[in-house]
C-alpha cells in the first residue's frame, strides 16, 4: 500500500505540472513568494519621504536560516510565549540593522554579520502596506545621523529582529521567550549585491529592509 | 495653468526622485542579469511557501494536490511579520487546531473558480473533522481527530501539516467538490508594530475540483477520509 501510494503521488504531481503547463488549471494562490529587498539611500528617512534623499542602490538581501524557521514556527505554534513576542516588536531596540565591514558570501547557517559595527541607528521606523492588489509589504528602516558612523568602508549590512531561533513543536507554547537581536537576513558585496561604499560622513545614511509577500 | 511659463528641464537633468526610480530599475535589471549568469549569490532572496493537501480514504491515497491561499491568509503572514504583539497569546494560525477550538477543516459541494477575495467555501457541509467520544477509565472523553506536525524533511525545507480525519459514515455520501482549510487569523493588515486581534475560523486556502486540483469524489462511507494539509516553506 505504501508503494502504491507513492506512486499515486508521483503520478498525481506530474498530472497537475503538465495541466499547470497546460493552463488547465487555476494556479492562483498555490505558492506564496516572500521577496527580500533593500534600499540604502545617502539622506534622512525625512529625504526619502519627500524624494530628496539620493538612492545609493537598490539589491536583494539574504534571508538565513534561523529567519525561514521564524515563519514556520509562527505559522504552527499554539501560543506565544508572551503576547509582544513577534519579529519586530521593539523595533530599534529588540531588533535592528546594522552595517559591517566583512567579507564572504552568505550561508543558510550564519547568525550574525563577520564583521559588525557596533554603532547603532539614530532613528528608527516601520511600515506595513498593500502597493497594489495581492501585493503587501513590511518595511524595516534606520538611519544613521550624519557624522555618527565613521567612514568605514561598509561591504555587509545586516537585519536583526525577535526570534524564536529553534524550530517549535506544533500548537505547543515555547517554553522560553524569543530573543532579541537575532540575525535574520544579510546583504553583502562578496554576494554580489552591491559595491562596498565608503560611509559619506557628511550626509546621513538610511537603509530600507522590505519583506514584499506576493502570489506567486 | 500655463504649462508655457513653467521652466523646463532639459531631458538629461532629471529631479532627484525621478534619477532614483531609475536607478532603482536600473539596479534591479543589472542584478536580474547578474542572477542570470551566476554572477551573483542568490541564496535567500527569496522565500517560497507552498500549498499542498493530500487526501486519503482509508489508507489509499486518493490524490495529491495544490490549494489556493486566498487573500486573508496573505495578509496573516504579512501581520505575523509586521505587528509589535497580539491581543492575546493565543494568536497564531496552529493555535486552538489540535482540539479544534479555533481551526477546522471542512469539505463542501460548491462549484467556481478560488479567487483572492474569497472568504468561505462556495457550499460548506457543516460536518466537522470528527469527534470521537471513547469511553475512558471513567468518564467519556472526547477526542477531536486534528492533529498537526512541524517538519524538517531535508535541509532547508520545513513543513507545518494541518491533518483532519472524518470517521467512517460521519460525513454521508455526498460529492465533494472543493474544500477548506480555516485558522485562527487576523483579516484585517494592520500597522506596523500594532497589535493582531484574531479571529477563529477563518478561511485561509481552498482546493476545487473547478480549479482542476482534484477530480469531485464521492465519499466512500465504509472508511474514513483523512485531509492532510501543507505548507511548505523552501528558499526559493
Amino acid at each position: 500500500m505504501k508503494e502504491s501510494n507513492n506512486l499515486r503521488r508521483t503520478i498525481f504531481l506530474l498530472g497537475q505540472k503538465i495541466k499547470d503547463l497546460l493552463h488547465m488549471r487555476n494556479t492562483f494562490g498555490d505558492r506564496i513568494i516572500i521577496q527580500d529587498e533593500v534600499l540604502a539611500w545617502a539622506g534622512s528617512a525625512e529625504q526619502v519621504k519627500k524624494g530628496t534623499a539620493k538612492l545609493l542602490f537598490a539589491s536583494k538581501g539574504h534571508i538565513v536560516s534561523q529567519g525561514l524557521v521564524e515563519l514556520v514556527n509562527l505559522m504552527a505554534l499554539g501560543a506565544l510565549h508572551g503576547v509582544s513576542d513577534v519579529p519586530s516588536t521593539g523595533w530599534g531596540t529588540g531588533g535592528r540593522i546594522r552595517v559591517g565591514t566583512g567579507t564572504g558570501a552568505t550561508t543558510a547557517s550564519m547568525t550574525d554579520l563577520v564583521t559588525p559595527n557596533v554603532t547603532n541607528p539614530s532613528s528608527v521606523a516601520g511600515s506595513t502596506s498593500n502597493p497594489t492588489a495581492g501585493v503587501y509589504r513590511i518595511s524595516w528602516t534606520a538611519t544613521w545621523n550624519t557624522g555618527v558612523l565613521t567612514a568605514v568602508t561598509v561591504t555587509e549590512l545586516g537585519l536583526y529582529l525577535v526570534l524564536y531561533l529553534g524550530l517549535q513543536t506544533f500548537g505547543a507554547t515555547p517554553v522560553s521567550g524569543p530573543t532579541n537581536l537575532s540575525f535574520f537576513s544579510r546583504l553583502s558585496s562578496s554576494d554580489g549585491d552591491f559595491t562596498a561604499f565608503l560611509v559619506n560622513i557628511a550626509v546621513p545614511l538610511t537603509v530600507e529592509w522590505r519583506l514584499t509577500f506576493t502570489f506567486a | 495653468m500655463n504649462t508655457k511659463l513653467m521652466p523646463k528641464l532639459p531631458l538629461f537633468q532629471l529631479s532627484v526622485e525621478r534619477q532614483n526610480r531609475l536607478k532603482e530599475i536600473l539596479h534591479d535589471a543589472k542584478q536580474s542579469i547578474k542572477d542570470r549568469l551566476g554572477l551573483r549569490n542568490t541564496f535567500g532572496d527569496r522565500i517560497l511557501i507552498k500549498d499542498e493537501v493530500l487526501v486519503w480514504q482509508g489508507k489509499k491515497l486518493l490524490f495529491k494536490s495544490k490549494g489556493h491561499i486566498v487573500s486573508q491568509g496573505l495578509t496573516e503572514l504579512v501581520n505575523l511579520m509586521g505587528v509589535g504583539g497580539t491581543t492575546t497569546t493565543y494568536g497564531t494560525p496552529g493555535s486552538g487546531w489540535a482540539d479544534q477550538s479555533r481551526g477546522k477543516m471542512l469539505v463542501g459541494t460548491g462549484t467556481g473558480a478560488t479567487t483572492a477575495a474569497m472568504t468561505g467555501l462556495v457550499t460548506p457541509n457543516s460536518t466537522l473533522p470528527t469527534t470521537v467520544t471513547e469511553l475512558g477509565l471513567f468518564l467519556q472523553v472526547d477526542t477531536t481527530t486534528q492533529s498537526g506536525l512541524i517538519a524538517n524533511p531535508t535541509a532547508g525545507v520545513y513543513r507545518v501539516s494541518f491533518i483532519a480525519t472524518w470517521a467512517a459514515a460521519a460525513l454521508t455520501a455526498i460529492t465533494v467538490t472543493e474544500l477548506g482549510l480555516f485558522l485562527q487569523v487576523d483579516t484585517t493588515l494592520r500597522a506596523f508594530n500594532g497589535t493582531v486581534t484574531p479571529a477563529n475560523y477563518v478561511f485561509f486556502s481552498r482546493l476545487s475540483s473547478s480549479d482542476g486540483d482534484f477530480t469531485a469524489f464521492l465519499v466512500n462511507i465504509a472508511v474514513p477520509l483523512t485531509v492532510e494539509w501543507r505548507l511548505t516553506f523552501t528558499f526559493a
